[in-house]
């Protein structure tokens, strides 16, 4: 009963697209062709740069697989991954704020999610060069091969499965991507999620936004359904990378990472000089920020409690497999179906916030290792299952405690992104109720320092939520330790 | 004696078929066989782990095979032995005891006697995940037990030991096993297993039993 609810939870936006799937008239089909055309081609270059940049900044990661480098290498490995990590609105600033004239259109969407998915793809390759392919990397060393001759011959045929996968991988992020196109694209560069947000939101076209949606839905899940299915086997062993091992990858995270850290420090510092055109925003500003920290908290809340329904559903094969081929709502449809649920003023947004964060995220959450930590506690389940021990038993005395601080850390990640949220606290509230949505309004009034400036009480209130999820999971796991 | 009837199972790559086998009342029944013969199969189908349409499995007068598994009131040690890492050593013995709903001052006293049989009092209280592997083993052992199982099934226990605590093990639990008079199934490919501990011995090989039933 517990995993149809979840289940239910987890698609209802899909049953209410079923139920709202009224197309009364076929939508104007070249708005839809260019809308797919943007979609695809955004995504696809998004995918292409990414993974040409990943390619190269592995190389550079590769050359400190050195014990003494080990603490440089993750010093870097952080610097990549932080783009992918904070909520896009930091990005967003940063590269509005170093690149000007900033291009609209593909070209801005392309440019933004390049930065944002490049160190993703180049921590992902670096371990599978080294894991899958080091015993190979050596013996090509040691024969004797350039290192052209075996990167055209040897390691990229070996990895075209694994580059094909992740190019897949980022494709799927960036085609259902919402917040970046909606901020960067412009006119010229909408795409399929910025259209089913305009249809509802600007010409209340219903039918064809529905349609829009279910066709990305089908889209998206056909793409990730293929993404999902190969995993090669990896092979744990140090191996020695001298073959492929390139500095001028290094160079290219620091030139990535000065963008995004320049470009943020650079539009903060000449913010401050108009500090004062903030007093006259100073009520808003203090309500804003505790709405973002009551989002961020009630968002952490509700991952932790849905990370720990996941866990008490576990073990069952047909749920794992539903976890795993699960592809999230579009954020426009998960936004507008609670919309038309209910009453939008008030408290209302507080609740159908969290709600709509919580759908988007939890599946990403899963992903992120929750998946693992069930996967290794399965044994212990299994020999509690034997012994006769009830699911509530084994959830108080064997899951919970152990999987409590990890929850935790899963729930405070998702209160950061919810506190940097402006795109779907956009749809589902009327006025600024966050310090994300504050920043949002401001950046896109052109009052980009200013902006930047706001968006540091973000990273404030997603620390709050984030030692407070943290702290809270470890208390509980101690509270109701057996 | 219990009795396994039609225990058959079709895995595409191999195939396990045993029409009929006896597993002692008392005493332990060894099931040896070399790696990749089907031992861990027949022992996660006998747990009910593993779907085996048609099976039968009679013990005093009742089907096992029919029951779900927490119902088939079986003590399980794995190879993996999977203590939960934090819990106490107690606490692992007593999580079995709850789990079959054991009263709770029945459960102590049988506590206290498997702690003085199996040497445990040094490290009762310490957190499994710091136990060294022979007293994670005893721990596991113990835990079977609490639970006044039916029947104990023992997948390879001695396997993730040393050579000298292996040897030492096998007689602690031969002792505990002909003390609590529980009847056990031990699955092995360990030859000194048998030796030490075997009442009766049952060889698979691909999938069949080739001897000793």
């Amino acid at each position: 009963m517990l995993r149809i609810g979840l289940v239910l939870f987890l698609i209802f936006p899909f049953l209410f697209l079923l139920t709202q799937f009224q197309v009364t008239s076929w939508p104007d089909m070249g708005e839809l062709i260019w809308a797919f055309k943007n979609s695809f081609l955004q995504a696809t270059l998004s995918a292409v740069f990414s993974l040409v940049l990943g390619f190269w900044v592995a190389l550079g990661l590769l050359a400190l697989n050195s014990p003494r480098t080990r603490r440089l290498r993750f010093v870097l490995e952080v610097l990549c991954l932080l783009p992918n990590f904070l909520p896009p609105i930091f990005i967003l600033l940063s590269a509005l704020s170093v690149i000007d004239p900033f291009p609209m259109g593909i070209a801005g969407i392309v440019i933004v999610h390049s930065l944002m998915n490049f160190g993703l793809a180049a921590v992902l390759l670096a371990s599978t060069i080294e894991t899958k392919l080091g015993g190979i990397i050596e013996l090509a060393y040691v024969e004797g091969s350039s290192r052209w001759r075996f990167l055209r011959q040897g390691l990229l045929p070996m990895l075209k499965k694994d580059l094909w996968l992740l190019g897949l991988f980022i494709f799927v992020i960036c085609f259902g991507s919402f917040a970046v196109p909606l901020i960067v694209g412009g006119g010229r560069g909408t795409t399929v999620e910025v259209l089913i947000y305009e249809k509802i939101r600007l010409s209340s076209q219903w039918g064809d936004a529905v349609l829009l949606a279910f066709l990305q839905s089908v889209f998206i899940f056909s793409l990730s359904f293929i993404a999902s299915r190969g995993k090669g086997s990896l092979h744990h062993r140090p191996a020695n990378l001298r073959l492929l091992g390139s500095y001028s990858g290094l160079m290219v995270i620091g030139v990535l990472s000065f963008v995004y850290l320049f470009g943020y420090a650079q539009g903060f510092v000449s913010g401050l000089a108009m500090i004062s055109t903030f007093y006259e925003l100073q009520s808003a500003l203090v309500w804003n920020f505790l709405g973002s920290i009551v989002l961020g908290l009630s968002v952490g809340v509700l991952c932790y409690g849905g990370l720990m329904w996941i866990a008490y559903c576990w073990p069952k094969k047909w749920f794992e497999r539903f976890l795993n081929g699960y592809v999230a709502p579009s954020t426009s449809l998960a936004c507008f179906c609670l919309l038309i649920l209910g009453p939008n003023e008030g408290l209302y947004p507080f609740l159908k916030i969290p709600l709509a964060l919580t759908v988007l995220s939890l599946n990403s959450l899963f992903r992120m290792g929750w998946d693992s930590e069930l996967h290794a506690l399965q044994n212990q389940m299994t020999v509690a299952y034997s012994m006769g021990a009830s699911p509530n038993q084994i959830f108080r005395e064997v899951l919970f405690p152990q999987l409590s601080r990890r929850a935790g850390l899963l729930a405070g990640i998702a209160s950061i992104w919810a506190c940097g949220d402006f795109a779907v606290s956009r749809i589902l509230a009327h006025h600024d109720l966050s310090i994300a949505m504050m920043t949002e309004t401001l950046m896109s009034g052109y009052r980009l320092n200013q902006a930047i400036v706001l968006s540091s009480l973000i990273v404030v209130a997603g620390f709050i939520c984030f030692v407070i999820c943290v702290g809270g999971s470890r208390v509980l796991s101690r509270k109701f330790a057996p | 004696m219990s009795l396994v009837e039609n225990l058959h199972r079709d895995y595409g790559d191999f195939k396990l078929s045993i029409n009929q086998w006896e597993i002692l009342d008392e005493g332990v029944t060894v099931l040896w066989g070399p790696s990749g013969s089907g031992k861990t199969s027949v022992f996660r189908i006998l747990l009910g782990l593993e779907d085996c349409p048609g099976m039968k499995w009679t013990y005093q007068g009742v089907d096992l095979a029919r029951l779900k598994t927490p119902d088939r009131h079986l003590g399980v040690v794995f190879q993996t032995l999977d203590l939960f890492p934090h819990l106490t050593a107690e606490e692992n013995m007593m999580f079995a005891a709850r789990a079959r709903k054991v009263d709770a001052a029945k459960a102590q006293a049988r506590m206290k006697e498997l702690v003085g049989t199996l040497k445990m009092e040094s490290f009762l209280q310490r957190p499994a995940s710091v136990l060294s592997g022979g007293e994670k083993q005893r721990v596991a052992i113990s835990r079977a037990i609490m639970g006044e199982p039916r029947l104990l099934l023992l997948d390879e226990p001695f396997s993730a030991l040393d050579q000298e605590l292996r040897e030492e093990s096998r007689k602690l639990v031969k002792n505990v096993i002909e003390q609590e008079k529980i009847p056990t199934l031990l699955v092995t490919h360990d030859q000194r297993d048998v030796e030490v501990m075997a009442n009766k011995i049952t060889t698979i090989r691909n999938g069949q039993l080739v001897e000793g039933y």
